[in-house]
């Protein structure tokens, strides 16, 4: 029995998951497509879970669900657009194209999933102690990989000056403070 | 090898059973008069006045894009905060390493707040 | 816990002069914003030649360190690709404040922008390992996005953008797609582990591969990856055309270069790159060379130029990976140097005649210019003869050198190709010069008044050097030459 859950948990939630995508692809409603989408990353959280690499389950649920579908559905209600502007399904030849490469890219990648497996898959032993945890996470993090880490508050801060300086309606302050007027505002207040 | 989320399983199908099972029984229970009024979306407040379905001002999208940001970096506390003791021979390292990433975005969050992005009007 | 040490910061320099003078001009622009516009403009330039100065001195000295517990490896081929990016990236910052000032949007963000996107493209080159490189490319390409609508109200600028980041994300979706694969394939994400997963996984090496390859291939522009270009180029404001002409098409290359080299190597069982690479080149000259001709649009015309140019580059790179050897390696970087001063110029003259509300793009703007303004027109002159690769200046030496030792590797047909596509696009660069010498108002039915409205020290001054350079640097080649193979024999020190 305690084998057989984490089995029937992974073909359940990896079912929803591809489920979740699939629907994302096939809606014509964008906010349908932003919940389908909701269900596969939170399935594929459960399916970290069941792996113990709770840091990416937990990242997977705050950022993914949490922010960025957020996002998506701000976007969509931002454009609202109607089924009109939306226009029907059409096959095309690019359409079909691109699902033959998808196919294909599965039918290649699915003989050698195994192989990468970290360590050879026996049973639940699999993986070595600790693997995945939030524990070494962090020590990769902060160790081995320091400089992409510190790399990625750059990429987040030019993010944020492309964002504001694309949607900000005024860039140029209206009444320009000097860093003195500034500093003595805060004795004044 | 689940064993340590059974508890949390149970607390699920408590919550979910509990709001199930208050809405079966409001259902079954309340009396129910349904008038024009009542159905109309909303009942109390303002009359409709029409469509819901506006276009939101892009002043939203910046505020929750700079949510994202801001909760990315959140994130990474995570597992600094897990290693923090255990590798607290290093600390004024790890101190330093989270220190400039931080630094770094505090930089962003003073950006936006002296452009006036966080100002609504 | 790995330490990080005096070492790691003093090596990444170059990286971290630019990330430091970004951060420091965004500080500046927040708190004392009346001031912010001109001291970023030399704040930039200041870390600009900081960081140029550096990689040019570590690059003669020979430094070779891998950094950061094995992140990024600054060594000759990191160091000349960081200086020419730094190069290109000056130049491009010294045609912006004026043409940004006449658009009513010179803004300090501009500068930060550039500065992050170009520490990005620093630490490209100098990538070790799939995390790194796919951080790096995400660095430079973001900024860019937003540098190309930065002028906002225009429509066709704001339309470019978002043409450009939308095929740019679908690209890095790819990209990360491939790196997952190939890390499943190999175990490891350090690029010399990455051949080892062509015999433990073939299936995933291969597709994750062929979408790695789909991903840089979309950043260089290639033919049929290369929908893009035109009309980002087209939209953006004509100083940014000409930093993603020249800093963020060079850029690419050097993560791309390595990664083909060192990540994937010259084995015939992995090395299946490269007949791809093959039918990607010739469509990618062809196409884009031929599609040029029919432009009427100057910045348009430089979009389909700056593909077929990714082309030629193409068959440097197959010629390099075929002889194995750093000479053939060097011959692509010098074409790379040569293209930068090329682009940077071309662009530079557009900005000169820019008016306040309106670009002077058109071929036809451009007629009679030799009699109005004929130190211009023969600057022009000269970088159009120069990017057609006419002998002596430096794009022939460029095309030369590219065309000799592909020739030394057995691609002849790729090379025959490529001649008759150089002679194709001499028709659309003298288009230029016909309209700027032989034809005047008469031809058009309209007089054109040529007024220096984008004029500036600093403009002048990169005008006149990118036209020196192509001059001189045509020539004298031998001394870039020799930097050059420095720094591609420190690469093949890697490669398999």
């Amino acid at each position: 029995m305690s084998h057989l859950l984490p089995d029937i948990l992974f073909y359940v939630f990896s079912a929803l998951s591809v489920a979740g995508a699939v629907l994302v692809l096939v809606n014509r409603n964008p906010m349908t497509c932003a919940m389908s989408l909701v269900v596969s990353v939170l399935s594929l959280a459960i399916l970290y879970l069941l792996l113990s690499a709770h840091f990416l389950a937990v990242a997977q649920m705050i950022v993914y669900a949490g922010a960025i579908v957020v996002l998506f559905i701000f976007v969509i209600m931002l454009l609202n657009l109607t089924d009109e502007e939306l226009g029907r399904f059409r096959f095309s030849l690019f359409k079909t194209i691109g699902a033959f490469v998808a196919v294909a890219t599965l039918l290649a990648v699915a003989p050698d999933i195994r192989v990468s497996i970290p360590a050879p898959a026996a049973g639940d032993a699999g993986a070595p102690a600790g693997y995945g945890s939030t524990k070494a996470v962090g020590k990769l993090l902060f160790g081995e990989f320091l400089l992409p880490f510190e790399l990625t508050s750059i990429l987040i801060l030019s993010a944020m000056v492309a964002g504001v300086v694309l949607a900000k309606r005024e860039l140029q302050p209206k009444k320009t403070h000097s860093l003195v007027d500034w500093l003595l505002g805060f004795f004044r207040t | 090898m689940l064993s340590p989320y059974l508890p949390i399983l149970f607390q699920l199908i408590l919550a979910a059973g509990f709001a199930c099972a208050l809405l079966v029984l409001t259902h079954v229970f309340g009396p129910r008069r349904s008038t024009d009024v009542k159905l109309s979306p909303f009942e109390c407040g303002v009359d409709l006045l029409d469509c819901a379905h506006h276009r939101f001002s892009v002043k939203f999208y910046l505020v929750a894009m700079l949510f994202i940001l801001f909760d990315i970096e959140a994130i990474f506390f995570y597992p600094w905060a897990v290693i923090f003791r255990e590798e607290i021979s290093q600390g004024l390292l790890l101190l330093s390493e989270m220190g400039t990433f931080v630094a770094v975005l505090l930089v962003g969050f003073i950006f936006i707040w002296r452009k006036g992005v966080l100002e609504w009007a | 816990m790995i330490s990080i040490t005096a070492a790691d910061l003093s090596g990444i320099s170059p990286a971290l002069h630019l990330a430091v003078a970004g951060i420091a001009i965004m500080l500046l622009d927040a708190l004392w914003p009346m001031r912010s516009k001109l001291l970023s403009v030399w704040i930039t330039l200041a870390a600009l030649g900081c960081s140029l100065t550096t990689s040019l001195h570590r690059l003669t000295a020979g430094v070779d360190v891998t950094l950061f517990n094995g992140a990024v490896r600054m060594d000759g081929y990191a160091h000349a690709f960081s200086a020419i990016i730094c190069l290109a990236s000056t130049l491009a910052v010294l045609s912006a404040p004026k043409y940004l000032r006449l658009r009513g949007v010179h803004l300090a963000e501009y500068y930060a922008l550039l500065l992050f996107s170009v520490c990005g493209m620093v630490l490209f080159a100098a990538a070790e390992e799939l995390i790194m490189l796919f951080l790096a490319l995400e660095t430079l390409s973001i900024p860019v996005y937003c540098l190309v609508g930065f002028t906002r109200t225009n429509v066709y600028s704001t339309e470019a953008s978002m043409k450009y980041f939308v095929i740019g994300a679908f690209a890095t979706g790819f990209l990360v797609y491939g790196i997952a694969l190939l890390y499943g394939a190999a175990g490891s994400g350090y690029l010399v582990d990455l051949r080892a997963g062509a015999a433990r996984a073939p299936g995933l090496f291969y597709a994750g591969m062929t979408l790695l390859l789909v991903g840089f291939l979309f950043k260089i522009g290639a033919v049929p990856f290369n929908m893009w270009t035109p009309d980002a180029y087209e939209g953006a404001p004509t100083p940014v055309t000409t930093f993603m002409a020249e800093a963020v098409k060079a850029a690419p290359f050097g993560g791309m270069i390595k990664v083909l080299f060192v990540g994937f190597g010259f084995d015939a069982a992995v090395g299946l790159w490269q007949p791809a690479l093959v039918v990607i080149a010739v469509l990618t000259m062809t196409v884009g060379n031929l599609t040029a001709l029919v432009q009427t649009d100057v910045k348009r015309m430089m979009g389909y130029s700056s593909i077929a140019h990714s082309g030629y580059i193409l068959v440097g790179i197959l010629a390099a990976s075929k002889l194995q050897s750093a000479d053939a390696l060097a011959a692509v970087l010098y074409y790379l140097f040569v293209y930068v001063l090329m682009n940077a110029g071309a662009f530079g003259i557009l900005i000169l005649f820019s008016h306040k509300d309106k670009d002077t793009n058109a071929v036809e703007d451009l007629t009679g210019l030799a009699r109005e303004r004929p130190w211009a027109a023969a600057l022009m002159a000269v970088y159009m003869l120069s990017l057609t690769g006419l002998p002596p200046l430096a794009g022939f030496f460029g095309k030369f050198y590219i065309f000799s030792y592909a020739v030394k590797a057995g691609y002849v047909p790729l090379v025959i190709i490529a001649i008759l596509n150089s002679v194709v696009s001499a028709y659309y660069y003298l288009k230029v010069i016909v309209a700027m010498y032989f034809r005047g108002p008469e031809d058009t039915g309209r007089a054109a008044v040529f007024h220096y409205e984008g004029y500036s020290v600093f403009l002048l001054a990169m005008l006149w050097f990118t036209a020196w350079g192509i001059l001189y640097y045509g020539i004298h080649s031998e001394p870039q030459l020799a930097l050059a193979r420095l720094a591609a024999s420190s690469l093949f020190a890697t490669a398999p």
